[in-house]
């Protein structure tokens, strides 16, 4: 992989920002300018994957079933920290071939807004605020200076378009656009930006 | 992360009746990362003769500084400028005679005007080929699917200049170790012309 691209999670006072970059490459070259790294899975939870997309896709397909299975069988959503659970899981189950991923779960839910970090053989551990991917660490500079507790969803939305574009700018693999999943109580919310 | 500074690139040169156009982008990368966003990849050698750079950075900066002693002590001994050709095969000597030891990890592009205008391929295997078009770096697959379109020997300078930027700038959209602008400079008889073009790429609200 190993991370290749950029995608950052952060969780806000009343919400969770998902943010990543719209390229999708092999070996350099620009296979596509318009790929998704935010998804939702259900309509309080979403998650935020860079490495393989065939494996991410695959993921995300696998989360939202059990997502909607958990939901048929128990009358209830599901809670983040169950869904970061069962993707934990799931991942652990590949570790002799890994999924090559590295996965944010987040969403809100009646204890509030939570955000997972996954690795690709299924370790997760809660934070505050984390940026995966080649374009990670350049985000992340941006994030661990302007991040504070008690942050809103918009002021956690324009953080997350400044630290994506600093990756943008000098990571090689991210580029094209960016794409924000917003939660809140309310239900998620798409944005989409370009870059050009 | 860290290691070496190397540029993967895109470079293009090409001839048209009485001028040459070299152009190339003005990332400059290590690992993923985009270590410089101006880099000066044509490099003057003479008045008459210029060269692009890719591969090792270290390297073709060292080439560089030889190929402009070369330029310079021939016309100092000689009383005229050197050929383009003349220096082109200097420089693939040296390229050759360091291969099987510690090779120079370059691909360069060797243009210029003597009595006419010339451009040559030049490698660290010290290949040395005269061409009329022609791309390197990692961009170049996509910067020939450019040139095999468009380019013609009878092409005036402006559409030659403007071939050269759109060749690189297709580079820069499908190439991930491309990209931030393009430089081009041309060569004729008693002209020497550097341009820079930058992309100016700004986040938009869909």
């Amino acid at each position: 992989m190993n991370g290749v691209g950029t995608v950052l999670g952060i969780k806000a006072r009343d919400g969770i920002v998902l943010a990543g970059e719209k390229r999708l490459t092999y070996d350099g070259f620009v296979l596509s300018k318009n790929v998704r790294k935010v998804h939702p899975i259900t309509d309080h939870i979403g998650i935020g994957v860079v490495g393989l997309m065939g494996d991410a896709q695959v993921l995300l397909k696998m989360l939202r079933f059990e997502a909607k299975s958990y939901e048929l069988q128990h009358n209830r959503k599901i809670h983040v920290r169950s869904m970061a659970k069962v993707a934990s899981i799931i991942l652990y189950s590949y570790k002799l071939m890994p999924m090559m991923t590295e996965t944010i779960i987040a969403g809100v839910d009646d204890k509030g807004p939570q955000l997972f970090v996954l690795d690709p053989v299924g370790s997760y551990i809660e934070d505050k605020y984390v940026a995966l991917g080649s374009g990670g660490p350049l985000a992340l500079g941006i994030l661990e200076k302007e991040y504070k507790d008690e942050i809103s969803v918009d002021e956690a939305s324009h953080l997350a378009v400044s630290a994506i574009e600093a990756a943008l700018k000098r990571d090689a693999v991210s580029g094209d656009g960016i794409d924000l999943l917003i939660i809140t109580r309310d239900g998620y919310k798409l944005k989409e930006y370009l870059f050009k | 992360m860290t290691g070496k500074i190397t540029s993967k690139t895109t470079t293009v040169g090409l001839v048209v009746k009485d001028f040459v156009v070299l152009a190339a982008d003005k990332r400059a990368t290590a690992g993923t990362m985009v270590a410089h966003n101006r880099v000066m990849k044509i490099q003057k050698i003479d008045d008459h003769a210029a060269m692009t750079i890719s591969g090792l950075v270290a390297d073709a900066q060292y080439i560089v500084e030889q190929a402009r002693y070369i330029s310079r002590k021939y016309s100092l001994d000689m009383g005229k400028p050197i050929s383009i050709r003349g220096l082109a095969s200097q420089i693939s000597i040296i390229l050759q005679a360091y291969l099987r030891m510690n090779p120079f990890i370059v691909q360069l592009i060797i243009g210029g005007y003597d009595v006419a205008p010339h451009i040559y391929y030049v490698d660290l295997f010290g290949s040395l080929s005269e061409e009329k078009y022609i791309a390197t770096g990692s961009g170049s697959p996509v910067a020939y699917g450019v040139l095999e379109s468009g380019y013609r020997e009878d092409l005036s300078l402006e559409e030659a200049k403007d071939l050269a930027y759109r060749a690189v700038k297709a580079a820069t959209e499908r190439d991930s170790y491309s990209g931030e602008g393009v430089d081009i400079v041309v060569i004729g008889k008693n002209l020497y012309k550097e341009e820079t073009r930058l992309f100016q790429k700004k986040v938009v609200s869909l």
